[in-house]
């Protein structure tokens, strides 16, 4: 689930982080860079969120994505 | 650690490839990195690549080099407390030809001004930046490489090189930081209206 909003504005804006430089309405990941954006203050970043969480609501939501997902992976290769 | 706080340098256990696989060029007036604040006094990778406001058309343009004819190399020197480390990118271009001789012509322009930013990605998969300007929407201090020593020829026989060795030359504080997203993240930057 992504908790942070990006501005409708900055919607067709690209920006290169992790493994794309998709448009941000395009993104999955958004949520990345809001963690990245807070840990740098970078006010270019900044100014792309509508609504920027806290960072420690951000943290935890990305552990317990990716709890889930190992859950998930490993009930898929016990079922093969 | 009463004089200075040094830190210890190791590497995960695995063999390391060398060579350059991809060089791009870029104005660095067009992009800001993104660097997270320091880790215990370190220095983060450059984690965000992004067009600044005002730039329009592609802003990343990539080099086709000769395979396996590019090389980085850099040298750090010291004078009192004053420390330099000099960069140098050399890549082989072949053919010489109107498209080569406008393509100097730009990296000259460039160098005359505003410096040339460039992109590199290893053959072990990680990616330098060198030259940039902008960093968390803020300009560094100068850094500035262009193409100095670029040299090129004909050849006599059929199969001598017929092209030309482009050298970029800069020197600056530092070595390089690297790039911690992707080439393909780079690759969307190529695109025209990014």
């Amino acid at each position: 689930m992504v908790l942070s909003i990006i501005k409708q504005e900055f919607f067709n804006k690209r920006v290169s982080f992790n493994n794309s430089g998709a448009r941000l309405s395009e993104r999955t990941d958004i949520d990345d860079l809001a963690i990245i954006a807070i840990e740098s203050q970078d006010p270019s970043l900044l100014v792309l969120f509508e609504f920027l969480p806290d960072l420690a609501v951000l943290k935890k939501n990305k552990t317990e994505q990716a709890l889930k997902k190992i859950a998930v992976d490993r009930l898929r290769e016990q079922k093969n | 650690m009463l004089c200075v706080t040094l830190k210890q340098y190791a590497r995960s256990c695995g063999g390391v490839t060398g060579g350059i696989s991809d060089i791009a060029i870029f104005d660095p007036n067009d992009l800001n990195f993104t660097q997270a604040a320091d880790v215990n006094g370190v220095k983060q990778p450059y984690s965000v690549v992004a067009v600044r406001a005002g730039v329009s058309g592609a802003s990343v343009f990539l080099i086709n080099f000769q395979a396996d004819e590019g090389e980085w190399t850099w040298a750090q020197s010291v004078s009192g407390a004053a420390v330099k480390y000099e960069h140098e990118f050399i890549f082989q271009l072949p053919e010489n030809s109107q498209n080569l001789t406008t393509f100097q012509q730009a990296l000259d322009a460039a160098g005359a001004c505003c410096g040339l930013g460039l992109i590199m990605r290893m053959n072990n998969g990680k990616i330098f930046i060198a030259g940039e300007k902008y960093v968390n929407t803020t300009s560094i201090p100068r850094f500035t490489m262009k193409q100095d020593g670029s040299e090129g020829g004909s050849g006599k026989l059929y199969d001598d090189f017929n092209g030309g060795n482009i050298h970029f030359k800069g020197s600056y504080s530092r070595n390089l930081f690297e790039y911690s997203g992707t080439w393909a993240s780079i690759e969307a930057l190529m695109v025209s209206g990014s």
